[in-house]
């Protein structure tokens, strides 16, 4: 009797405790699926953060360099310009020079004309001053080539850096670059006279490179 | 530490099983398959324990990782901001000293053009004219000068501008 009742015990324990075991291998499989859920979902999360922030630094650190770019090209093509004037300046100095060796020349080969010795003096002085007017001349043009291809240069870098900016800093690079291209094609301009830079990049991103691909844009961008 | 075992920011660590609970088993085994059953699911109860303490330890981790992205973006963003500053007071120098350039260029041109018309006058004599026309062209060459510092101006400005580095990390590599 005592033997039946003691298996009978055990099978009870059995039944008992083969429940009990079923529910916490369940109950540790649930948990472990939720801490594998809980580190996926967690570092989905960080990844996310970590690209948005990786994007936004490199959208701020590129549009700083995009600006100083554009301001650089800007400036070279001040330097351009200033180039062309003087060598305007110098052939309108050439012409008078030329036009007035022949007008020296006419008065030494007109007969009746005093102080020959005098004008023949001015006439070698004046070629003495064209001579240098030509060499100017051509100092001047290498200038002006030279300041030509910077500005060239210095476009297509800023060109290329407004493209990059657009692949790689995600919408944010994509709505900026949309917004440049909008005021270039537009032909909206800075305000001549900014009193105060923009505090924030956000804002700076207002302004356009309108104004130096404005006055070259359809010669060096086709 | 291996490397590959390193804790890094931005990667959570993985959770990892106890292992052993055959060897109390065996111990056990005397006591049959009832306490070979309780000793699994004493051992299931401690894992879920261990789970619920893991769970907690990752999101303290997700939370450190997030805030180190946080400051370290903040710090570039200071960085770029102080950097701002530091240009715009130099690209300000270089822009005044470029438009001093062009203001003075066009000035010497335009004296050395009155130097050359004086020179033209029928009323000079001879040597007031040969020092005009050598004035007006002392001064033409001085145009090219001019376009020499302003170029060395530029090149300061080109060279302030920093380089792109498209494998930008905000955490490193």
């Amino acid at each position: 009797m005592e033997e039946i009742v003691i298996v009978a015990a055990l099978l009870a324990a059995q039944y008992y405790f083969n429940n009990d075991d079923e529910r916490a291998r369940k109950n540790w499989q649930n948990k472990r699926a939720e801490t594998e859920k809980t580190i996926k979902d967690h570092q989905a999360f960080i990844d996310e953060h970590l690209k948005k922030a990786e994007e936004s630094s490199n959208f701020h650190h590129l549009t700083e360099i995009h600006y100083s770019s554009m301001m650089v090209a800007n400036e070279a093509y001040g330097l351009l310009k200033d180039a062309r004037k003087t060598l305007d300046g110098i052939g309108t100095l050439l012409s008078k020079t030329i036009k007035h060796k022949k007008n020296l020349q006419a008065q030494i080969e007109s007969k009746g004309t005093p102080n020959k010795k005098e004008l023949k003096e001015e006439l070698n002085a004046l070629n003495q001053m064209r001579k240098g007017y030509f060499n100017e001349r051509d100092i001047t043009k290498k200038e002006q080539d030279d300041m030509l291809e910077r500005v060239k240069n210095l476009n297509q870098g800023t060109r290329d850096l407004k493209l990059h900016i657009k692949d790689n800093c995600g919408s944010t690079g994509t709505d900026w670059y949309e917004r440049m291209e909008h005021k270039r094609k537009t032909g909206e301009k800075r305000p001549k006279k900014q009193k105060e830079r923009p505090k924030s990049s956000s804002e700076r991103t207002k302004y356009t490179d309108n104004n130096i691909y404005g006055l070259l844009g359809s010669v060096f961008f086709k | 530490m291996s490397e590959s075992n390193k804790p890094c920011i931005g990667k959570i660590e993985k959770i990892e099983s106890i292992k052993g609970w055959g060897k109390v088993d065996e111990i056990m085994s005397p006591l049959g398959a009832i306490v070979g059953m309780y000793t699994k699911t004493l051992g299931y109860k401690i894992e879920v324990k261990r789970l619920d303490v893991e769970i907690e330890r990752i999101k303290e981790q997700a939370g450190i990782a997030h805030n180190v992205i946080n400051s370290t973006y903040k710090l570039k963003i200071e960085e770029l901001k102080n950097r701002r500053l530091e240009i715009t007071s130099f690209h300000k120098t270089v822009r005044l000293e470029l438009k001093n350039s062009h203001i003075e260029r066009s000035q010497v041109l335009e004296m050395a053009m009155r130097a050359q018309e004086e020179s033209f006058k029928p009323s000079n004599t001879i040597e007031d004219k040969k020092n005009l026309m050598a004035y007006s062209l002392a001064l033409t060459q001085e145009l090219s000068a001019f376009g020499a510092n302003a170029n060395q101006s530029l090149e300061k400005l080109v060279q302030s501008l920093p380089e792109i580095n498209s494998s930008h990390k905000l955490l490193g590599e």
